[in-house]
C-alpha cells in the first residue's frame, strides 16, 4: 500500500467510466434480494419466451388441413394461412377484395399523412380526411366508373371496422367541435343544456348507446329518416366520441390563456374569425396527446358493434374458426385480430407519447 | 324589428329560445313517434309490465329467479350482476395495476420492462376480443372429470371455476364480509393518529364480528367448509363460478390493470422528489419512504383520475353481453325483446348507471376528502 496518490489513482467521474460489468453488478447483484429479483425476473421471462418460441414457431403448423394441426402440438397457423381473407374481408366478393385492401390502405395513408406536422392546417386536414375517406367509399362501394356496385351488408371484416372508424372520426370530429363550442357559449341556456346532454351520455356505456341507435331508434324516428341499422350505429359511436373529445377540446380552449382572445377582440376579429383562426388551432395543438389517445379508444372500441350483429374482424376472426373444424385453433385467430389492433394502437399512442414530449419541450 | 335583430340582448334571447325550440321539438317528434309504433304493435306503454313473468332463464344469478318470475325482478337480478361483476373487477384491477404500476417505476431495468409489456399488450388490445379469448379459453379446458387442481380445493374446469365455499345463509355471509371491510378500513384509518396496539383492537373486534355473523349463519348438520367435489359431468359442493362470470372477471380486471397502472405510475411520478429526498435525509429505508410517504402521496393525488377510471370499468362490464354474462344491461336488451317497453326500460337504463355513477363519485369523493391533508391544495 503506497502512501501518497497519484493521478492515476483519483477516480474519475462515473460518466466516463463505461464498465459494464461493475454496473451489472451495481444495478442487479448489489443485494441478495436483488440477485433474487433478477434471477426469478430472469427465469421467467426466458420461460415466456421460450414457450412462445416453441408454440408459435418451432411446433407450429404453417399450412395444411386441421387434422394436420391436431397431429402436431403447436400453434396452428394453418387456420390462418386458410382464411385470412375471411377475416380480413369478410363476405365481400373474392374477386373483388383488392378493392378493400386498397381502401383500407387509402385509411391508413390518411390517418398517417395527418400525423405529419406538415398537413396540420385548418384547411388541409379536412380534405386530406374527406379525400380519404371518399377514396374508401368509392372503392368499397364502387357503381361508377367500371368497378361493380357491392352494398354495405356485404362489407365485412377489417374494412368493415376501418369504415366504422373511419365514419366515426369523419362526422365525430366536427361534431366534437360544435359541441365544445356549444358548451362554451356565453349564452347560459345554451351551454347548460349542452353540458347536460355531454355528460348524460358520457355517464352511459357506448354499448347501451350503440344498441339503443340500431335497435330502438327505428320505433322512435319517423320512417323517411330511419336508414340503414349500420348508418345508425355509426352516428351512435360518432356521437360518443364527440362528447369525450369535446370534452378534450374544452379542457384545450380553457387552457388557453385569456389574453389570446383579448387580443382577437382588440384586433376586431369577429367571433368566427377568432374561433377557427385563434382559439381552435391553439386548443387542438394543445390537446392532441389527449386526441391521440381517444382515437386509439375509438378504433378499439368499434368492436363491440359485433354484439349487434355485424361482421367486422372479431365477429369474422369467430367465424374463421367455428367452421370447418378449426374449432380449437381459436388461439391462433385471436393472435392475428389482436395483432392487427395492437400494431394500429401501439404505433399511433407511441406517436402520442413522441408528441407530448416534444410538445412539453417546445412550449417550455 | 331591424333595430332589435341588431340588439346583442334580443338576439341572444331569440337564439336561446329557438335552441330550447329545436330540443323539445325533437324530444316531442322521438315520444309521439315512440307512443304511435308501439301502439300500432299493440304494446301500451307504463309500468305495468314489470309485474308480468317474463318467461326466459337468465344464466347466472346472485338472488332468487325462475322462468316465472317478473321482470322487474329479473332487472334486479341484472343490476345485483351488474354490481356483484363490477366490485370483483375492479377491485382486482385496482389491486394488480397498483403492483404492476409499481413495478413500472422499479430501478431494476428488467422489473420494469415487464410491466412495461403487461400494460402495452394488455392497453393495446380490445377488451370484447380479450373477453372472446378467456371464454373461449374457459371452454376448451378439461372437463370436470380431469380438472386442473390448485391447492386449496379449487378446480377449474370447461364448467367454470369451483372453489371450497361455508355452508352458511348467503346474507350472514355478505354481513361477514362487511364486518371484515369496516374493521379493516377503521384500523388502516386509526393507525394515522394511534399507536399500532390500539388500531388492533378495530381489526380484531371486525374479526370477531365476522365469526359471530358466520356462527349465527351455519346452515344445521353440515360442516362450516363445504369442497367441491367432481360427479360426472359437473362438479357439486362448494361454489362454482360459472364460465361466462370468470372470463368476464379475468378479462376486465386484466384490461382495467394496465390503464390503473399507467395511473399509479403517473400518480408515482407526481409527487416532488425533494420529499422523497427529505425521507432518505431523515434516515428512513427504502421500505418506509415507499410505505409511508410515496404510497400516501401518490393516493391522494390519483383518486380524481381513479374515480374517471372506476366509472369507465364499471362501464365496461356491459361486454359481459357478449360471451352471455346477464348484466343489468344484458337483462335491459332481453327485456325490451321480451315486452316491446322501449321507453321505459330505456329510462330505467340510463338511471341504473347514473345511480352507479354517482355512487362511485360520491364514495370516492368522501375518501378524497377524508384523506386530504389539511393545508394543502388537491
Amino acid at each position: 500500500m503506497k502512501a501518497e496518490t497519484t493521478l492515476t489513482d483519483i477516480e474519475l467521474p462515473p460518466t466516463q467510466q463505461a464498465k459494464f460489468i461493475p454496473d451489472l453488478r451495481r444495478d442487479y447483484f448489489s443485494t441478495t434480494g436483488r440477485s433474487l429479483v433478477t434471477l426469478v425476473c430472469l427465469a421467467l421471462i426466458a420461460y415466456l419466451v421460450w414457450s412462445f418460441i416453441d408454440w408459435a414457431l418451432l411446433r407450429s403448423v404453417w399450412a395444411g388441413t386441421p387434422e394436420d394441426c391436431h397431429k402436431a402440438s403447436g400453434a396452428c397457423w394453418a387456420v390462418v394461412t386458410d382464411r385470412y381473407r375471411l377475416i380480413l374481408f369478410g363476405l365481400y366478393p373474392y374477386e373483388e377484395q383488392w378493392r378493400s385492401a386498397l381502401a383500407c390502405l387509402a385509411i391508413l395513408a390518411t390517418v398517417v399523412l395527418s400525423c405529419i406536422p406538415l398537413f396540420w392546417s385548418a384547411r388541409l386536414l379536412p380534405i386530406i380526411w374527406l379525400a380519404g375517406y371518399g377514396t374508401f367509399y368509392y372503392l368499397m362501394k364502387g357503381g361508377i366508373f367500371g368497378l361493380p356496385i357491392i352494398l354495405e351488408t356485404q362489407w365485412g371484416g377489417l374494412a368493415l371496422t376501418t369504415f366504422v372508424f373511419s365514419s366515426t372520426f369523419v362526422i365525430g370530429m366536427p361534431l366534437a367541435i360544435i359541441l365544445a363550442l356549444l358548451r362554451r357559449s356565453k349564452l347560459p341556456v345554451i351551454s347548460s343544456l349542452t353540458a347536460l346532454f355531454i355528460d348524460g351520455v358520457r355517464s352511459l356505456p357506448l354499448l347501451s348507446i350503440l344498441f339503443t341507435a340500431a335497435i330502438i331508434l327505428p320505433f322512435a324516428l319517423p320512417d323517411f329518416l330511419v336508414g340503414d341499422k349500420l348508418y345508425r350505429v355509426i352516428l351512435g359511436s360518432a356521437l360518443f366520441f364527440a362528447v369525450y373529445q369535446a370534452e378534450i377540446l374544452r379542457s384545450g380552449i380553457q387552457s388557453l390563456p385569456a389574453g389570446q382572445e383579448e387580443a382577437a377582440a382588440a384586433l376586431g376579429l369577429n367571433y368566427w374569425q377568432t374561433i377557427s383562426r385563434i382559439i381552435l388551432p391553439q386548443a387542438f395543438r394543445l390537446a392532441l396527446p389527449p386526441t391521440i389517445n381517444q382515437v386509439v379508444i375509438a378504433f378499439m372500441e368499434t368492436s363491440l358493434i359485433v354484439i349487434l350483429g355485424f361482421f367486422e374482424v372479431t365477429a369474422s376472426g369467430n367465424a374463421a374458426f367455428t367452421a370447418g373444424g378449426w374449432n380449437s385453433f381459436f388461439a391462433e385467430v385471436y393472435f392475428f385480430v389482436a395483432l392487427i389492433y395492437f400494431t394500429f394502437t401501439f404505433s399511433l399512442s407511441r406517436y402520442g407519447a413522441y408528441l407530448e414530449r416534444s410538445l412539453k419541450v417546445s412550449s417550455r | 324589428m331591424i333595430r332589435m335583430i341588431g340588439n346583442r340582448r334580443y338576439r341572444n334571447a331569440a337564439l336561446q329560445l329557438v335552441f330550447v325550440a329545436f330540443i323539445i321539438t325533437i324530444v316531442i317528434v322521438g315520444v309521439t313517434t315512440t307512443r304511435h309504433n308501439l301502439q300500432v304493435q299493440g304494446v301500451s306503454m307504463g309500468w305495468d309490465f314489470l309485474h308480468y313473468s317474463t318467461g326466459s332463464t337468465i344464466s347466472f344469478s346472485l338472488i332468487d329467479y325462475d322462468i316465472n318470475s317478473t321482470f322487474a325482478r329479473a332487472l334486479l337480478v341484472g343490476f345485483v350482476n351488474t354490481i356483484f361483476l363490477g366490485v370483483i373487477s375492479v377491485s382486482l384491477a385496482v389491486i394488480l395495476g397498483t403492483i404492476i404500476g409499481t413495478a413500472r417505476l422499479s430501478k431494476h431495468k428488467l422489473v420494469n420492462l415487464m410491466g412495461a409489456t403487461y400494460v402495452q399488450v394488455f392497453r393495446n388490445i380490445p377488451l370484447i376480443l380479450q373477453a372472446f379469448f378467456w371464454y373461449s379459453l374457459i371452454a376448451h379446458l378439461p372437463s370436470p372429470r380431469s380438472a386442473i387442481a390448485l391447492p386449496g380445493s379449487i378446480y377449474i374446469a370447461n364448467r367454470g371455476i369451483s372453489f371450497p365455499w361455508l355452508n352458511v345463509e348467503p346474507w350472514h355471509v355478505v354481513l361477514a364480509a362487511a364486518f371484515l371491510v369496516a374493521g379493516i378500513i377503521l384500523t388502516v384509518s386509526s393507525l394515522r393518529r394511534t399507536a399500532r396496539s390500539t388500531a388492533l383492537v378495530w381489526l380484531a373486534a371486525g374479526l370477531i364480528c365476522a365469526a359471530v355473523a358466520l356462527a349465527m349463519g351455519r346452515l344445521d348438520g353440515l360442516p362450516l367448509v363445504d369442497l367441491p367435489r367432481a360427479k360426472g359431468l359437473r362438479f357439486v359442493g362448494g361454489a362454482t363460478m360459472v364460465p361466462e362470470l370468470s372470463a368476464a372477471i379475468v378479462a376486465i380486471s386484466l384490461f382495467g390493470a394496465a390503464y390503473v397502472a399507467e395511473i399509479v405510475r403517473a400518480g408515482f411520478l407526481a409527487i416532488p422528489t425533494g420529499l422523497t429526498e427529505a425521507a432518505y435525509a431523515l434516515g428512513l429505508r427504502n421500505w418506509d419512504t415507499f410505505w409511508r410517504i410515496r404510497l400516501p402521496l401518490m393516493i391522494r393525488k390519483i383518486l380524481p383520475t381513479m374515480t374517471n377510471q372506476i366509472i369507465w370499468l364499471m362501464k365496461a362490464t356491459t361486454i359481459g353481453i357478449a360471451i352471455g354474462f346477464s348484466d343489468y344491461f344484458g337483462v335491459i336488451a332481453n327485456s325490451i325483446n321480451h315486452s316491446g317497453q322501449t321507453l321505459t326500460l330505456i329510462f330505467l337504463l340510463i338511471i341504473g348507471f347514473w345511480a352507479i355513477n354517482m355512487s362511485i363519485a360520491f364514495v370516492m369523493n368522501a375518501i378524497n376528502r377524508s384523506i386530504a391533508l389539511p393545508g394543502h391544495k388537491k
